[in-house]
């Protein structure tokens, strides 16, 4: 009995210094703790910055972890009050951060930092804010585009990337091939990806929320998820469903777009790293997603990486210093290089990006600064709204429901919620 | 007396470990979940009191209504298949065959994996395209649906993943079947009994705590099913499988809607002992004990 307690304290010491990662450096050094939500070769570009900044210098001690599900175990950890100095976050995440005073607003510590809102395009900046102050600021940009399968074009005899979505439909359908019923190769599918289902109302003309309303059912809306249900009517929804069930993850060596059985998709700047990593003989070239009628031009949706420093970090002061060095020209560059996205800073366009492991870059920057460049709606509550435009667009796609009657849904129950949400946030501040 | 109390406290002591466990990660936080589904809170920002409001809110919640009936309509498919299938293999298994040791172990091994690795697995075999169920069909000429992608067979996709945890029930009533008496059987064999009434008028009776016990079991069970559905569909397609905890997960960790999910976390459980309570009634001149 007594070696087991030997052993089992022997145990327990020893699981107990495993837990704590003993920085090489950290005598006299202060210790901030960084969550990042990546992993592979995004969190292997921001360890090597990590390294960078802690040779450096020797005043701080940056502790690099890596942490699924980042937003909700961040969110618990503030709430619990044991939060990181520093953290990675979406940019949609922002205005429920925000909203909720979980990170700190960055505005007083910008001299610190040394930046200023005119070096950024404008919509990262936007990303950044909410209620016009600053709570992060991105490290990593991108944004979505139509990337299309040049040889299956050429075999069907198409030249260039379709300049209008109808025209895209059209090549949509001549790009299809079936036998025996089912399908061999698709043109296009509306629900691949399936991460930007709320998206393809953009290309319509229309949005989810106008500043102060929820829009869920405005016409545009409407008319482009009777675009989405089309394809379920054209092709046939079950079998459609059945050639889509079979695709892969996107990083997948099985991905359609990758395995030439699907020439159209849209996908973001980091697609090509997967390319080049899957499928490296795949003659594919990028272009902006056409709009109804080509009315529009270079529509797309631009999301960003930021830092933020949580509620309650203990550390402010030296997360600030870090987030300075990270947001310096040649380290946002590196971390773009490495991550396969780009600078979000306007001398991005000046940069030389003739190694850029994206061959077309320069389109998805060109993107970012159009007028018609998105963001998903900045309400605290987009989370929620998300959720009830998915729901949606499964019943339009299997059709369940008409876009109209989805949409009109969507808007009921939005409403509402966007209405109490406006109460409690009343409330809360009177509380305050 | 005083070494009663004696006794007592050095019981206590005893199990103090579990008391303070107890206390401290079940009855706090049950106490707290009751206590803040009369508030709105996000977590973040100090509880408002607002009374019954999350609960009036609740009745009016479409979603939360459709989640009791495709939770309710899951539980129906689920208790009596699994009820069946698991009696049905263990008076197989019960049956002295050659290596029955062995058939025992196969039939209890699927219980032992992980949930996760079970639902990521079978999700592979419900695949639309690539799946193996569907080309099983395909060899008998039969176009399998889409099982995960379609509001009509996405439910029971996901009741036949959990028959697959059949295994532990399958031992439950395995050691019921080795504990009647070989005298019954002998008595009714001599009156001529066969297979099949000695099954209705002796197995059954005398195995019905254990079948009780694993109806109750079930219920709640089926009731709090979570994280097979989670992985495999998410609740979709079109909410067809988005069930009572999983509306309560998102309500808690997505929307950070903690006082609503607190209310609803009070309402399952007020569901739940409902229900075993009904169950129990409606059962108890059918569950026989041999001490009364």
């Amino acid at each position: 009995m007594r070696y087991f307690f030997i052993v089992f304290s022997l145990f327990l010491a020893l699981s107990a210094s495993g837990c704590r990662q003993s920085p090489t450096h950290n005598k006299e050094r202060v210790v901030i703790n960084y969550w990042e939500m990546w992993t592979g070769f995004e969190l292997e570009a921001a360890r090597d910055l990590v390294d960078k900044f802690n040779n450096s210098q020797n005043e701080i001690y940056v502790n690099l972890l890596s942490v699924s599900e980042l937003d909700r175990k961040l969110l618990i950890a503030i709430a619990g009050n044991d939060p990181p100095d520093l953290s990675n976050l979406q940019d949609s995440g922002i205005p429920k951060f925000a909203d909720k005073n979980a990170i700190e607003p960055l505005d007083d510590l910008l001299p610190l930092i040394g930046v200023k809102q005119q070096d950024y395009i404008d919509i990262y900046w936007k990303l950044s804010s909410h209620e016009n102050k600053l709570y992060g600021l991105p490290i990593a940009s991108t944004t979505i585009a139509l990337h299309w399968n040049k040889d299956l074009f050429k075999k069907a005899g198409f030249e260039g990337a379709p300049q209008t979505l109808e025209q895209l439909d059209e090549y949509a359908n001549k790009l299809t091939v079936k036998t025996d019923g089912s399908f061999e190769s698709l043109g296009f599918v509306p629900t691949q990806p399936g991460w930007w289902n709320y998206g393809w109302v953009w290309w319509f003309g229309g949005d989810w929320f106008d500043g102060k309303n929820i829009t869920a059912n405005r016409p545009e809306n409407v008319k482009a998820f009777e675009w989405v249900q089309s394809y379920a009517k054209i092709y046939g929804a079950r079998s459609l469903q059945n050639f889509t069930s079979g695709f892969g993850a996107f990083s997948w060596s099985d991905d359609r777009f990758m395995t030439g059985k699907l020439a159209m998709v849209l996908q973001g700047t980091w697609m090509s790293r997967f390319i080049d990593q899957m499928s490296p003989d795949l003659n594919w070239a990028a272009e902006a997603f056409p709009s109804a009628g080509g009315k529009l031009k270079d529509v797309t949706l631009a999301e960003c990486n930021l830092l933020v420093i949580p509620r309650g970090a203990k550390h402010k002061k030296e997360a600030a210093k870090f987030i300075s060095f990270m947001q310096k020209p040649e380290n946002l560059q590196y971390l773009a290089l490495k991550q396969n996205k780009f600078v979000p800073l306007k001398i991005a366009n000046e940069m030389d990006y003739s190694n850029h492991p994206n061959k077309e870059i320069k389109l998805f920057m060109r993107l970012s600064q159009s007028p018609n460049a998105h963001t998903v709606p900045r309400i605290p509550i987009w989370q929620e709204y998300a959720h009830e435009i998915d729901n949606a667009f499964q019943s339009v796609w299997l059709q369940k429901k008409t876009p109209q009657q989805a949409l009109d849904d969507v808007q009921k129950r939005l409403e509402a919620k966007w209405k109490e949400y406006l109460e409690i946030k009343e409330k809360l501040t009177r509380a305050r | 007396m005083k070494k009663n109390t004696e006794n007592m406290f050095k019981g206590l002591i005893f199990i103090s470990p579990w008391i303070i466990g107890f206390a401290l990660f079940q009855l706090y936080p049950i106490y707290k979940s009751i206590y803040y589904s009369f508030c709105q809170y996000d977590v973040l920002n100090p509880p408002i009191f607002i009374g019954l409001k999350n609960y009036s809110n609740l009745f009016q919640d479409e979603i939360f209504l459709k989640s009791i009936v495709s939770t309710g309509i899951y539980t129906i498919m689920a208790i009596p298949l699994s009820m069946i299938v698991s009696l049905f293999f263990a008076i197989l298994l019960n049956q002295k065959i050659f290596g029955r040791g062995i058939f025992r172990t196969i039939y209890f091994l699927p219980s032992l994996v992980p949930m996760v690795a079970l639902a990521i697995l079978w999700k592979w075999m419900f695949n639309g395209e690539h799946g193996i169920l569907n080309y099983i069909l395909g060899l008998f000429g039969i176009p399998g649906p889409n099982w995960l992608g379609s509001t009509m067979w996405a439910t029971p996709s996901i009741v036949l993943t959990g028959l697959w945890g059949v295994g532990g029930s399958i031992v439950i009533y395995l050691a019921a079947l080795q504990d009647v008496p070989r005298s019954l059987y002998e008595a009714a064999e001599i009156d001529g009994a066969g297979w099949f009434s000695k099954t209705r008028h002796i197995t059954i009776p005398m195995i019905s705590p254990v079948i009780y016990f694993n109806l109750i079991l079930g219920i709640i069970g089926c009731l709090q099913v979570f994280a097979v559905p989670y992985i495999m569909t998410a609740g979709g397609p079109a909410r067809s499988t988005y069930y009572y905890t999983m509306y309560l997960f998102d309500n808690a960790f997505s929307f950070l809607k903690m006082g609503y999910a607190g209310a609803m976390a009070v309402l399952l459980f007020i569901i739940i002992l409902a229900i075993t309570f009904i169950v129990t009634k409606m059962t108890t001149s059918r569950v026989y004990y041999a001490e009364k």
